[in-house]
């Protein structure tokens, strides 16, 4: 097995993910399965899905060579490319699809893994979960969306302004109802709640002006400025509570949509492009010391796929984006303290480096099959010598010393971080197996097994973390 | 040869993973060791029999057999009820894994006995080389509906070292029906018409 794998191969991972991950929810969905009157909609989308998965295993030898790390031809690299934007396209197609058909709600563990990283703010407020589409996955608050209508039909059938706010709703794609990696995206949208809830935008952008700019700064620049910090806040908000995975989503869906695309990501109005959001979690992990290696493959795909297509842009588009990327970068940093003091100030556990180093170790007992919800203070050699070295005789002495055996909940940011970094370090091994099988039902099962032992021992580490944490405490 | 608390420590600390004896999350190793066992907890997932839509359980038909139960979830701090002459199945919170060179059994706890609570029907065996969370069969025997909390000890496992490891343990068998299990799993009973696989 190569020990590092192309960006080709992370690409081909990602979209193929995504395809069979679609198949298989469409395949298992329980909503559909007690109704005969979707069968033929859920029957069409599945042949989609299988003619897709077809094309892709018909080219396993390419995938072979790719995962194996072994060099590719020009043409390799363009049927792959063709190949991939297939993929994705069918998979983004199919999946905006499912939101004309019903929907599973959310899974328990969901609402444990937003009880344990929100705390207590998630707890305290009205916040819905829901599954939605991929592009539309985002958090709003209800009320606003009332205001916003200003219907006429609202305006008379609203209730009383006592059982108000409704509250508000975070979203999360479909395909990722069973995947808890992807829910680390939620990080981000409970960013944008605190913001919705408590100003903190305003308050940053305004220091920012106060601090920077002396004389008139006209209103579309502060609008402006409002829209980027927000997204800031939300990305500092995420990094904060979850550590440089929270960015893993938003990477693999620009890989995703990269693939269907010759030109770099845009830089929008509110987000700045995913390459900008990367360097600057990068800036942060480096700051609080965290050495966020074993992800960088993920993140080195993005920025090089982005760079190269960048490159390939009229000088003056280059210029243009090298303009607003300094300018981000420049505007991250003067907001960024105020940001993380009033993150500070709140009652969330802050994901540090030493979280992300547990989290490795973490990960290779994932890698080992099991669970990671839990871990013990104390070392197996230090346990080790303090309970199996005779004192003689008697051994009674030994119970007083069991406590050393205790395991006490980890932080459901390790957990997503150990799986991410599973996740990631499996890739090869998982293609290149999956891509070596007789037919394609086989290899399509095995791809779906795998991810689906791997979700699930996740899930059941979220699901440990509640109980354990009742249990502990005193 | 029935391991005691030392044996079983020392194979909870095992070096090397195949040997290692693996029971997590382990919360209260002081009170969850017993002298020749470890107690086990209760998790939250449960599994309930259905009944309304089937007049007999066939046990060849995949179908009915999946259909007589269905999951029931609480969180940690929910209760389900168990009432008087009912069976449901539930799971360990701890996730269980048996080397391949000892079996193991899971016994109710005396305190729950008392109650009335049976915590298997038939199923007290491990065979060597099991990995998952255990399944409970859970009866309640007595007159007053039981409060089964998430966290509370169910019932205890032992251990015993075979003489030599077996020709093929549970996680190399094809036809094993329960590895990996997460969470409490309905009977796959179908599964026993399959051809042998080799």
């Amino acid at each position: 097995m190569p020990e590092t794998i192309s960006n080709h191969a992370r690409l081909g991972a990602v979209s193929i993910e995504y395809l069979v991950r679609l198949k298989y929810v469409v395949g298992q969905s329980t909503t559909w399965s007690r109704g005969t009157e979707y069968q033929a909609i859920r029957g069409k989308i599945l042949d989609v899905c299988q003619e897709c998965w077809s094309k892709l295993f018909n080219e396993a030898a390419l995938f072979r060579r790719i995962y194996q790390g072994k060099t590719l031809s020009e043409a390799d690299i363009l049927h792959l490319r063709t190949l991939l934007r297939t993929t994705s396209g069918t998979f983004i197609a199919l999946h905006e699809l499912l939101l004309f058909l019903p929907r599973e709600s959310i899974r328990r563990e969901l609402r444990d893994y937003c009880e344990c990283l929100f705390r207590p703010e998630f707890k305290t407020t009205k916040i819905s979960l829901m599954l939605t589409s991929l592009f539309a996955a985002f958090e709003y608050s209800l009320d606003e969306v009332m205001r916003f209508l200003e219907a006429d039909v609202f305006k008379s059938k609203v209730p009383k302004r006592q059982v108000l706010p409704f509250g508000n709703v975070l979203e999360l794609a479909i395909v990722d109802r069973s995947n808890p990696l992807a829910w680390a995206v939620l990080a981000h949208e409970f960013g944008h709640y605190l913001d919705h809830t408590s100003d903190i935008t305003k308050r940053a952008v305004d220091q920012f002006v106060k601090k920077r700019l002396r004389g008139k700064v006209p209103e579309s620049f502060i609008t402006a400025w409002k829209r980027l910090c927000s997204e800031i806040v939300a990305d500092l908000t995420g990094y904060y509570l979850l550590g440089p995975c929270s960015i893993l989503p938003l990477v693999n869906m620009s890989l995703l949509v990269g693939c269907l695309r010759d030109l770099p990501i845009e830089y929008d109005r509110e987000h700045g492009a995913p390459t900008t959001r990367v360097l600057m979690i990068r800036k942060l992990c480096e700051h609080d010391g965290i050495d966020a290696g074993r992800i960088n493959p993920l993140l080195d795909t993005l920025i090089e796929e982005e760079t190269r297509k960048a490159g390939e842009l009229p000088q003056k588009e280059q210029q243009n984006r090298t303009t607003i990327e300094d300018f981000l970068t420049d505007f991250f940093d003067a907001v960024r303290p105020g940001i993380l003091r009033e993150l500070k100030a709140r009652k969330f556990r802050q994901f540090t480096a030493r979280d992300y180093k547990n989290a490795e170790s973490l990960a290779q007992n994932l890698a080992n099959g099991l669970p990671v919800g839990s871990c013990r203070s104390h070392s197996d050699d230090e346990v080790r010598e303090k309970l199996l070295t005779p004192r003689g005789d008697d051994w009674t002495w030994a119970r007083k010393e069991y406590h050393l055996l205790t395991e006490h909940a980890v932080g459901v940011g390790e957990v997503i971080s150990a799986g991410w970094i599973d996740r990631i370090d499996l890739t090869a091994d998982l293609f290149l197996r999956a891509f070596s099988e007789p037919d394609q039902e086989k290899a399509f099962s095995y791809i779906a097994k795998r991810l689906e032992e791997h979700d699930d021992l996740i899930l059941k580490s979220i699901d440990m973390i509640p109980i354990l944490e009742a249990q502990n405490a005193p | 040869m029935l391991l005691e608390d030392r044996a079983i420590i020392e194979r909870l600390l095992d070096k090397e993973l195949k040997q290692r004896i693996i029971i997590t999350p382990l919360i209260d190793p002081v009170k969850q060791i017993g002298p020749s066992s470890v107690d086990v907890r209760l998790g939250g997932n449960f599994t309930v029999p259905t009944t309304s839509r089937l007049g007999s359980i066939d046990p060849d038909k995949e179908e009915l057999v999946k259909g007589y139960t269905s999951a029931v979830d609480i969180g940690h701090n929910e209760a389900f009820f168990l009432h008087p002459g009912e069976f449901v199945l539930a799971s360990t919170m701890e996730y269980i894994r048996v080397p391949r060179d000892l079996a193991c059994r899971i016994e109710g706890r005396s305190s729950w006995g008392r109650l009335g609570l049976l915590v298997h029907a038939t199923a007290g065996f491990v065979d060597p080389g099991f990995s998952g969370n255990l399944t409970f069969e859970l009866f309640n025997a007595g007159r007053l509906p039981i409060q089964l909390k998430p966290g509370m000890r169910m019932a205890q496992l032992c251990f015993f070292e075979l003489k030599d490891f077996p020709n093929v343990a549970y996680d190399q068998r094809p036809e094993s029906k329960y590895l990996n299990s997460l969470s409490a799993v309905g009977s796959r009973v179908y599964r026993d018409k399959l051809p042998t696989t080799h």
